[in-house]
């Protein structure tokens, strides 16, 4: 029970949060039948799921909630912000619910005025006369007459998009009533989610032909988004086709197709093709041939047909003909059962005799192959036809051991054609008639969506510890791989073999090579969109900015990139702070913001962008911006910079000061944004998520903070050194160089050592001082690793360099926890473990 | 006599095959990688190519549109050979100018049927 319980919970925890995403997009951007659909289903969902508990309360609040929103939906209710707010109370309402579901403190007692009211609420928006009754009778019937043209066309736009092919040639002889058209257009962003939307259709059930049709694309034109639309026909269910297509839902249109609409759009094709075989100078030898039986006069019809090597079409046409427009049970039934071999032995003549003899299933895979590839978009005969021709002539050879048997069998395949002429006729003549009936089919297909789309959700849900625990494996599989060039060192040093070596390095290329796609495979399993965290935000900007009085408008782009779920729940936190202090910072009230010539609504925009492994995440607000000149005052007065620093620091280095711990530019504590998280807080957070963040803002146009994070967190770059005989390591990130110097070049400047490198004072911290081992005196040389801090850049005297490594970093723990010196630890390949130290703690001691 | 080339850097892999499309009016060649086949391919009529994808110097899809692009050769039928079953490699191999594509471990009583086919008669 409670695990289903704990399903639910999370899958309407999903559904509530898009609603009231839905909900807060309406009340930007106005009602839209698409949006309304979409909070409809989510409650839909939740009251239908609830039912399975006893949970009446909630089961009654969401079911009114829905009635509701099924009454906008049939417009009989005219939707405005005081349902918007009504509807939100609701989603809050049943999410606390959840809360307490989930802590098993729910009392069902205290729900239950709560639901009959706000169900009350609901539902006084709806009009609950009979006469409103009737009108959600009329209203389908009344839909259903006006969209039947509609239907019609649409259906027919949608097998515009195909070439008529063999494929669909047949489809029309089939008997199968599940036929259907889907029109795909896959979102733009769907490239960023990882998706592959030709291979979504591709494998659509009982796929028969697919069309893509891809725009020319301006030369500006982002090559990330998708721009593709796909129309696919098949054979299959409506059901199987939903549900193959659940993640897509809202990009696709499907349509249901009867035999006779698919004939009366294959008409044109079919007599086209036979008008073309009939006027090819080529086949007038065919016909002739099928006129007379003359074998004698003519070359094999394969061979001519094949020799034709200057155009394509009749040994499309014959192979077309061949496997779709022949009767293909005689081409499978009637083969012999000894295959080619036999009806060699026992050559067939005549017309008659032909329909014993047929394809091989392989042979007919083999034509049908070719006759695709004639098919397909980028088809060059030049580059493809000779070994079509030679292949399909080889083939045809084969099966028809005497040109009188494949004559007659493309006899057979025209005259097939011919009768079929009469028929074709036959449906164009009774189209209206039969377009009216199958719309009234497609329509009744159309009127259960929702039941449709109820079923298509299917996702598979991991506990994150399981994926946490596969990455900690593949951890431990990148140490465990890291061993072996020591391994293959050891035994071309030790054992003396440099073939055995050098496998062990082959191996090792390979482990390393599949390491990496492991590692990647499982990175991306915790990859989520963004839009993850950011859906939270219209909400949020939304009550702020109602509390403070100020019109907001929050854009996001870019939701659709993707982080590792850790990473961006860390950013949840920081984003918050920073949008709240845009909001009660930045932006203007109304009457300051028409005062200052702005529009009276102010904008933030949320924008994340992939960087190559990184994301720029850009919180930008148009509001009053932030005078560096303050700042500066502000931090001198508040001690975080000394008076030399006032005058030397720029514009641009004074704003980062509002990220100094110890600073904040609020003189009062507001409710909102001061809430004992300063900047520095953020900083903090975003650089343990081992990224940075920096602010541009000019006074009365706005501000921007702009994170740089990485895009996964699991695997660290650290450069190798060793003091004392012992490895440490340093995040690369944080190293800007290393330069060996002699002894002399250290100078002492106010009992400090420091070093001079292009001009540029760099102060100097003796590692082996800082981490308590014995002084190294007289050397002539040292080495010295300069790292960039955020109080600038300094030197860390070591004793030699070493190479730096892909490690997974492991937070200290136990009694270790305690040693802010280091920052983790790693385990090297041959075993040994690697102290990485946490630069800002060492040089706080040392300096 | 037809001659059938078979392409693979799996010494194992062409013996299978080679034991496969073998008869008394056939001849097989063999060659390891996309280079070698090209080479061998200069001196020998060749009636059919079994190519492997992922080989070493030059893979089967390079291999096929050299051989499409080859005055000598591109009528020659190309039947690719791979571990990939998937939808897209097989695209890929038709893009490059492959006549039929099998997905490995063949299954033998396909390829032989398959190869007399496009060879027309066993």
């Amino acid at each position: 029970m409670s695990e289903l319980l704990d399903v639910f919970i999370g899958e309407s925890r999903e559904n509530l949060e898009s609603a009231s995403q839905e909900l807060i997009e309406i009340q930007a951007s106005g009602p839209s039948s698409d949006k309304v659909d979409k909070i409809f289903r989510d409650l839909h969902t939740i009251k239908g799921s609830s039912d399975l508990f006893d949970i009446k309360p909630l089961t009654r609040l969401a079911h009114a909630a829905e009635d509701l929103l099924d009454s906008v939906r049939a417009k009989e209710v005219d939707y405005n912000d005081e349902i918007g707010d009504l509807l939100l109370e609701a989603l809050d309402q049943i999410s606390m619910w959840f809360d307490e579901l989930e802590n098993g403190t729910q009392n069902l007692a205290e729900w239950q005025p709560i639901s009959t009211d706000l169900g009350a609420q609901l539902r006084a928006f709806i009009d609950p006369s009979q006469a409103g009754a009737n009108t959600t009778e009329q209203t389908p019937a009344a839909q259903a007459n006006s969209s039947t043209n509609e239907i019609v066309d649409s259906v027919a736009s949608a097998l515009d998009a195909f070439d008529v092919n063999a494929d669909i040639a047949l489809l029309s002889k089939s008997a199968s009533s599940d036929l259907y058209v889907i029109e795909y257009t896959p979102d733009e962003g769907c490239f960023f989610r990882g998706e592959d939307p030709v291979n979504v259709a591709l494998a659509l059930p009982g796929l028969r032909a697919f069309e893509i049709n891809a725009p020319a694309m301006a030369a500006d034109a982002d090559v990330y988004q998708c721009v593709l639309k796909i129309t696919a026909l098949g054979e299959a269910s409506e059901d199987a086709v939903v549900t193959h297509m659940a993640y897509y839902e809202g990009q696709y249109t499907l349509h249901k197709l009867t035999q006779q609409a698919l004939k009366y759009r294959c008409k044109d094709k079919i007599l086209d093709s036979v008008a073309q075989l009939n006027d090819e100078a080529l086949n007038d030898a065919l016909k002739t041939a099928r006129e007379t039986g003359d074998t004698n006069t003519l070359q094999s019809t394969a061979g001519l047909l094949v020799a034709s090597q200057t155009h394509a079409m009749p040994i499309k046409a014959v192979l077309s003909f061949l496997s779709s427009d022949i009767d293909l049970t005689f081409l499978d039934d009637h083969k012999q059962v000894g295959g080619p071999d036999d009806s060699a032995d026992a050559p067939a003549s005549g017309a008659d005799e032909h329909s014993k003899e047929g394809l091989l299933p392989h042979e007919k895979e083999l034509l049908t192959q070719q006759l695709a590839l004639m098919s397909s978009e980028g088809y060059s005969a030049e580059f493809m036809f000779p070994s079509i021709s030679i292949l399909v002539g080889n083939v045809l050879k084969q099966t028809f051991s005497n040109e009188a048997e494949l004559i007659s069998a493309i006899n057979a395949a025209l005259e097939d054609v011919q009768n079929d002429i009469p028929e074709i006729q036959d449906v164009v003549e009774t189209t209206n008639a039969t377009n009216e009936s199958e719309t009234q089919t497609a329509e009744e297909e159309a009127s259960q969506p929702a039941k449709a789309e109820r079923q298509a959700v299917k996702m598979l849900k991991v506990d994150q510890s399981k994926i946490d625990y596969l990455m900690d494996i593949v951890g431990e599989l990148t140490v465990a791989k890291n061993s072996l060039p020591y391994l293959a060192k050891q035994a071309e040093e030790e054992g003396g073999s440099k073939r055995l070596s050098k496998q062990i390095k082959a191996h090792f290329s390979i482990v390393n090579r599949l390491t990496e796609s492991l590692q990647s495979a499982v990175l991306q399993i915790r990859m989520v969109p963004v839009s993850h965290v950011f859906q939270r935000y219209p909400r949020l900007v939304r009550d702020l900015s109602r509390k403070l009085d100020k019109k907001i408008e929050l854009c996001m782009q870019g939701e659709d990139t993707e982080f590792d779920k850790n990473l961006i729940e860390s950013l949840s936190e920081p984003l918050i702070h920073l949008l709240r202090n845009s909001i009660d910072h930045g932006i203007e009230s109304p009457e300051d913001r028409i005062e200052a010539g702005k529009p009276e609504t102010g904008r933030i925009d949320l924008i994340a962008t992939p960087l190559d492994d990184s994301v720029i995440i850009e919180i930008r607000d148009d509001g009053k911006g932030i005078d560096p000149h303050k700042i500066k005052l502000l931090a001198f007065q508040k001690g975080v910079i000394t008076e030399s620093q006032l005058e030397s620091i720029d514009d641009n280095e004074a704003l980062q000061l509002i990220f100094a711990a110890g600073f904040s530019t609020s003189e009062q504590v507001s409710d909102l944004s001061g809430r004992g998280v300063g900047m520095d807080a953020v900083k903090t957070m975003v650089s343990q998520a081992g990224g940075t963040i920096e602010m541009q803002s000019e006074v009365g146009v706005g501000s921007t903070f702009k994170l740089l994070l990485p895009q996964t967190m699991s695997v660290n770059r650290v450069m190798m050194f060793e003091v004392n005989d012992q490895m440490f390591g340093v995040s690369m990130d944080a190293v800007v160089e290393t330069v060996k110097v002699p002894t002399q070049d250290i100078q002492r400047i106010r009992n400090e050592n420091v070093l001079v490198i292009r001009d540029k004072l760099i102060p100097l911290c003796n590692l082996r001082d800082a981490l308590g081992f014995e002084p190294d005196g007289g050397k002539e040389e040292h080495s010295i690793l300069v790292v960039s801090t955020p109080q600038g850049e300094f030197g860390l005297i070591i004793d030699k360099f070493h190479e730096g490594i892909d490690v997974i970093q492991k937070p200290l723990e136990g009694v270790l926890a305690g040693y802010s010196h280091f920052s983790g630890t790693a385990l090297l390949g041959d075993g040994r473990v690697l102290l990485i130290i946490n630069v800002q703690e060492v040089l706080s001691t040392c300096l | 006599m037809k001659t059938v080339m078979i392409v693979d850097d799996a010494s194992t892999v062409r013996m299978f095959h080679k034991m496969l499309v073998s008869s008394d009016d056939r001849v097989v060649e063999e060659a390891e990688n996309g280079v070698e086949a090209l080479e061998k391919a200069i001196g020998t009529p060749i009636d059919l190519f079994l190519v492997d994808v992922n080989m070493p110097k030059m893979d089967g899809y390079r291999l096929c549109k050299e051989i499409r692009q080859n005055e000598l050769l591109r009528a020659v039928p190309i039947i690719m050979i791979s571990t990939e079953s998937a939808t897209q490699d097989a695209q890929r191999a038709y893009q490059c100018g492959a006549n039929f594509y099998m997905t490995k471990p063949v299954d033998a009583d396909s390829l032989k049927s398959v190869v007399s086919a496009v060879l027309g008669g066993s």
